[in-house]
């Protein structure tokens, strides 16, 4: 949902989890090592933080709306509405474990913002808009419709359909619509805060510095004389300010946007949002995040009557109430937070098509079939058991041994044969591609081999020197070898902002230049270092994740081949990598994985631009800055796309890096206990289509 | 006693300190327990988390200063926080100490109980047949490694056991005949007086182990098991005779009557017990209250024969009481067992690879415990693989000293029958130096049950220790040091009193 990233995400709670967990999903699909995983995650993160990942942009231009659109109810400010959905009988029961525990029911909030939190959001609450099986964005519109009011400037209005009720009967509406939006708009969070360890809230200044008064009285930022040398505590008579306003844990770029009070409708299960400025990735980003307003008042407030409840949220909200909207974010920050069946139980009220009915402390969870629901796909498996197995290798012989049904293991070899191995007993396998994709990038401003300052500031040197280096990596190989033995499907990553297979993808794969690295190119190599007239050997210090055998495997295969051609690569493994990244004086090339969290236009951005948060390499190109700033301004999905063409040629040309492959994911199921299985690249993975699934 | 005990406390504070201190420092040498904040996506949480943990952690403090602060805490009953995932270490604590003195306790159970018996029968024939099987097995098992062992196991006792179980449960001849040799073998080993005698036990339990496979296959008691009135009652005799020729002789008429006694008022009680059992609230309250009176029935038949030794045939008949109860007790079990197996949670597929028991079954008494068995039997015997090795040699070890005693020899000499000398000399003596192998095999029970944890997905110590180590994460590996630290070091002080209080040679001061 709009968790934290806002941008990226698609939309509440359905769609999109990410980052954080990302990696969690990560390490799901990627399989291959757990190293990479956290890596990744890392950057996986990060790449969220800015909104910029990979994102397939494809989808978003089929699946997000045209610009035509406006005006037109129900038209396609979240995804292509789907119209009714069919009548089904739940039935059955299906199995499905997950490597990682629930750990709070609103995955809203920064600190739950992981994958295994947004699987259950997914099956627990409805939603404006969800991805299919192409990553094509899909309104629901069976829940709720989003209306175009008009583009400029931005203005939506979200609409919930009658008759749409939390598990609790009480209808979801404008005042579950506003909690969505307020608490993760920033705007009524006061000052900046941190928590202690205990809970507490405190403030903090502009830079994050914990705020003391001192004995004397003075309130001021914390300095190391304050604290006690040897236990590190605050010394006698200084005291933390405590936050006691309103801090709700969550933020969102996109609703950063939006900082006028939507306007409520008058029969109250509408709201209209008006943008400050166009936030390019609206359709992935709906104010609806499976966060009751009347339970959240309820508990924070006392106030019994979920309709006063409700209404006291909205006014607390509208009014910038700051006594009231305390509590508020406390509770939606924290009061969500359980490792076992909640003792209250509107925190686990439902809004979509499961129940949970329960959850055995960190080990396993089950839903039944919500009997209201009618507003979406209907799941046709009554009973859904959700078990956390970490071990791979036993959530194999857990799937081998009946215990479960479905599983998401590390896309490893052994993992692969295992798997296998158990076909007989009704093992299939469903191999894709993850979210991830690898992907080497070059340092422009480190004094490095591929400076243009090392050469006396010759940029056409540094650039035949990048381009020799990008033609020696033997990316098809690489695939043939580590790859495909996991996915067969696998092919060569041809894009820096498209996921293979997407309708996109095909155009700028072709157009982008990438092709001309298709192959090895020694010879072409060995010319273009003549021709730039350095001497070999040239020393590349290339940093990627240690513990990871697959990244090893890349890492000696691209060193064999770069030395062909005058590169000496120096093995820069390492597990700090991550942290190593964004410091560019300690390597001169880096091997590592974006991970791709929802599908976007702008979110590749801080890849690309000056100065972009995951821009590690320093790359500079004033044409990109200005393509991506014309970007975010732009409706037209058709003018996107030349865009991003624009874009990846200049990437191309610019020898910034290149992509190399798509990680592999495998799913596992039982086809005695479960059938139409069909998991997507991104969060929820396997879930996304849970209402196909058929218990046997 | 009381001075040694003050002592050793004395000592074992400064032990736990010590050990603490090394671990806490490794700790804080292995790494940075704030390495995840890189997938943090938003830098303001990320600051947040970072300031809030390294605070809770004092991780800003050196490590020595930092490990007096989390003593501090600790002796205030406060083992902090994870860095990870922020919770209170205290209350994942309370969770996970109850399901890993399950797996330990049972398994360590077991082990004590299979493990002495062989090493004291492997002691009794030792050289033969029998001794060379076990002695080449156990130091197997124990070579291997236990996440291995784990897996294999999975497979064969869990994912194959279930196929055959589903495929009707037939045992297939070439098991039957290569159980019938193993049994030959045994038999043949473990019997004594001259060869022809000894063919004929082998042949016999040859014959007896095939037709008791064949019969079990044949009668589908792998999905119907239990034990009957039909086997109940010469079991109950065999019982009977074999305590009494153990602990008393055969020719001790008055124990032989009063175990007798014992097992004729087991038989008779078991139609009524079913009744009791099969009452709702059944319970192990109720289980322990039915096993007291057990004891004392026995107790009261032992002394009602009278006789100039009462006593041991009290302790006869109650031991005799005592395995009649625990017979009838799980032949309850068995009669559960299709009624849980059948359940669709179960699938017909009765041993578990993961997890501690199906959370969603509902059911008696019996079946939950069958759910309980069928989830510990798997994890229990990787356990048991480990510490199995270790009791049996050194049961075997210590009765071959005992027996080789100038005392022994004395009491052969006196004319006394090879079984006193056997029981009453030899297997007392034999037993005191084990109580100091418990002590020791608990601490590796708990080290084994890091990986059985893991493997079997029990959200116990060891998996908690195990994440902890594996996140960088102090606090949760710190707490498991600690209580794995005060659990050894108790086994290890009780181990001492215990030594003193079987050994009059040994006087703690």
């Amino acid at each position: 949902m709009f968790a934290a990233c806002a941008s990226d995400d698609t939309d509440g709670d359905e769609a999109v989890t990410e980052d954080t967990s990302g990696d969690t999903a990560t390490t799901m699909a990627e399989g291959d090592d757990t190293a990479t995983t956290m890596a990744e995650g890392d950057d996986t993160a990060t790449t969220m933080a800015e909104g910029d990942d990979t994102a397939t942009t494809t989808a978003d231009t089929e699946g997000a709306a045209p610009a035509g659109a406006v005006g037109e109810v129900g038209g396609s400010a979240c995804g292509t509405p789907n119209g009714p959905y069919e009548a089904a009988e739940p039935a059955g029961e299906v199995r499905v474990a997950w490597n990682d525990p629930l750990l709070s029911f609103n995955n809203n909030t920064t600190h739950a913002n992981a994958s295994a939190n947004a699987n259950v959001a997914y099956l627990m609450h409805s939603g404006f808009n969800y991805y299919d099986g192409e990553l094509n964005l899909v309104n629901n519109d069976s829940f709720g419709t989003c209306t175009i009011d008009s583009l400029d400037p931005l203005t939506i209005t979200y609409r919930v359909n009658e008759g749409v009720t939390w598990s609790d009967g009480v209808q979801i509406d404008a005042a579950d619509l506003i909690l969505g939006w307020g608490s993760v708009s920033g705007q009524y969070n006061e000052g900046t805060s941190t928590f202690l360890s205990d809970g507490t809230a405190i403030q903090t200044d502009e830079e994050g510095n914990w705020l003391v008064v001192t004995p004397e009285g003075e309130t001021r930022a914390e300095t190391a004389e304050d604290y006690d040398a040897e236990t590190g505590e605050l010394l006698e008579g200084f005291e933390y300010v405590p936050a006691e306003g309103v801090q709700f844990d969550g933020s969102s770029e996109a609703y950063e946007l939006v900082t006028e009070f939507p306007v409520v409708s008058d029969d109250g299960l509408a709201i209209t949002m008006t943008y400050d400025s166009l936030y390019v990735d609206y359709p992935n980003v709906t104010p609806f995040g499976g966060t009751a307003a009347h339970v959240v008042a309820q508990n924070a407030l006392g106030i019994e009557d979920p309709m006063e409840a409700k209404a006291a949220l909205i006014a607390a909200f509208q009014d910038n109430d700051a006594a009231t909207l305390a509590p508020i974010a406390t509770f939606w920050s924290s009061g969500y937070d359980y490792t076992s069946l909640p003792d209250t139980e509107g925190v686990y009220v439902s809004s979509g098509m499961y129940l949970m009915t329960g959850y055995d402390e960190l080990s396993e969870m089950t839903f039944e079939a919500n009997p209201d629901y009618n507003w979406g796909p209907i799941p046709k498996v009554q009973t859904l058991v959700y078990r956390i197995i970490g071990d791979p290798t036993a959530a194999v012989q857990a799937l081998a041994n009946e215990e479960i049904d479905l599983i998401q293991p590390q896309a490893t070899a052994d993992i692969l044969t295992q798997l296998e191995g158990f076909a007989d007993r009704g093992v299939e396998i469903a191999a894709g591609d993850g979210g991830v994709y690898e992907h080497v990038d070059l340092i422009f401003d480190n004094g490095g081999p591929f400076d243009p300052a090392t050469y006396g500031g010759d940029e056409e040197m540094a650039l035949k020197v990048r381009q020799a280096f990008l033609k020696t990596i033997p990316r098809s190989d690489i695939v043939d070898r580590l790859i495909k033995p996991l996915n067969a499907n696998a092919v060569v990553r041809d894009s820096f902002s498209q996921v293979p297979g997407s309708p996109p993808y095909d155009n700028l794969a072709e157009n982008n230049g990438l092709a001309d690295y298709a192959d090895v190119d020694i010879a072409g190599a060995v010319a273009l270092l003549e021709e730039a007239g350095v001497t070999t050997p040239i020393n590349v210090r290339f940093l990627f994740a240690e513990n990871n055998p697959r990244r090893a495997n890349q890492f000696d295969l691209i060193s064999a081949s770069a030395a062909e051609a005058g590169f000496t690569l120096i093995d820069g493994r390492s597990a700090t990598w991550g942290t190593q990244l964004s410091d560019p004086s300690s390597y001169d090339a880096s091997l590592f994985g974006w991970q791709t969290t929802a599908v976007a236009v702008a979110d590749t951005e801080a890849n690309f631009v000056t100065g972009g948060q995951n821009n590690y390499g320093l790359f500079s190109s004033e044409e990109v800055d200005a393509l991506y700033e014309e970007l975010k301004g732009t409706t037209d999905p058709d003018r996107q796309q030349e865009i991003l063409l624009e874009v990846e040629s200049i990437l191309v040309a610019e020898a910034f890096g290149i992509p190399i492959f798509q990680h592999p994911s495998i799913a596992a199921f039982n086809s005695n206990y479960v059938s139409n299985i069909d998991p997507i690249a991104i969060s929820p993975t396997i879930f996304w289509n849970v209402w196909d699934w058929e218990a046997a | 006693m009381i001075m040694f005990i003050a002592r050793r406390l004395f000592a074992s504070v400064f032990l736990l300190l010590a050990a603490t201190f090394i671990v806490y420092i490794l700790m804080a040498n292995a790494g940075d327990p704030l390495a995840f904040l890189v997938d943090i996506t938003n830098p303001t949480q990320r600051a947040a988390i970072e300031r809030d943990v390294t605070r809770a952690l004092n991780l800003d403090t050196p490590p020595v200063v930092r490990y007096f602060n989390w003593l501090a805490d600790v002796l205030r009953g406060d083992f902090g926080i994870s860095a990870r995932t922020r919770q209170s270490v205290n209350s994942e604590l309370a969770s996970r100490v109850p399901l890993t003195l399950k797996l330990v306790a049972a398994s360590t159970l077991l082990s004590i109980t299979v493990g002495v018996i062989v090493g004291i029968v492997t002691a009794l024939r030792q050289y033969s047949g029998f001794d060379y099987i076990v002695t080449f097995f156990t130091f197997l098992f124990f070579s291997l490694p236990v996440f291995w062992v784990a897996v294999i196991l999975k497979d064969v006792g869990g994912i194959r056991f279930n196929d055959w179980l589903r495929d009707g449960a037939n045992v297939p001849v070439w098991l039957m005949v290569i159980a019938a040799i193993g049994a030959a073998i045994v038999g043949y080993s473990i019997a004594g007086g001259r060869a022809p005698r000894r063919a004929g036990i082998a042949a016999a339990s040859a014959a007896g182990m095939y037709g008791l496979l064949w019969y079990l296959s044949y009668s589908n008691w792998f999905l119907r098991p239990g034990i009957g009135l039909p086997v109940l009652i010469p079991l109950s005799v065999g019982i009977a005779l074999a305590i009494t020729g153990v602990f008393a002789g055969i020719r001790n008429r008055k124990a032989l009557y009063a175990a007798g006694t014992t097992a004729l008022i087991g038989v008779l009680s078991y139609l009524p017990l079913q009744s009791v059992f099969d009452r709702e609230s059944m319970s192990w309250t109720t289980a322990l209250v039915l096993l007291v009176i057990t004891m004392i029935i026995g107790v009261g038949v032992g002394y009602a024969y009278g006789g100039f030794d009462k006593g041991l045939s009290a302790k006869v008949s109650a031991i005799t009481g005592l395995f009649i109860a625990l017979t009838i007790f799980v032949d309850r079990h068995m009669q559960s067992w299709q009624e849980y197996s059948e359940n669709p949670i179960i699938r017909n597929r009765p041993i578990k690879t993961i997890g501690d028991k199906e959370a969603r079954l509902e059911g008696s008494f019996w079946v939950l415990n069958n759910d309980l068995v069928s989830h510990l039997v798997l994890p229990t015997v990787t356990l048991m693989l480990i510490s199995l090795a270790g009791y049996t040699r050194y049961s075997r070890a210590s009765m071959l000293e005992v027996l080789n005693q100038e005392y022994i020899r004395t009491a052969r000499a006196k004319g006394l029958t090879e079984r006193t000398v056997v029981v009453r000399h030899g297997l007392r003596n034999a037993m005191i130096p084990l109580a100091t192998i418990v002590a020791f095999d608990i601490g590796g029970v708990l080290g084994g049950a890091v990986i059985t944890e893991s493997v079997f997905e029990w959200n116990g110590m060891g998996r908690f220790f195990i994440d902890g180590l594996q996140n960088l994460d102090p606090n949760p590996v710190m707490a498991s040091t600690v209580v794995v630290g005060v659990t050894a070091i108790t086994a290890n002080i009780l181990a001492d009193i215990v030594y003193s209080l079987l050994d009059p040679r040994i006087r703690i001061h």
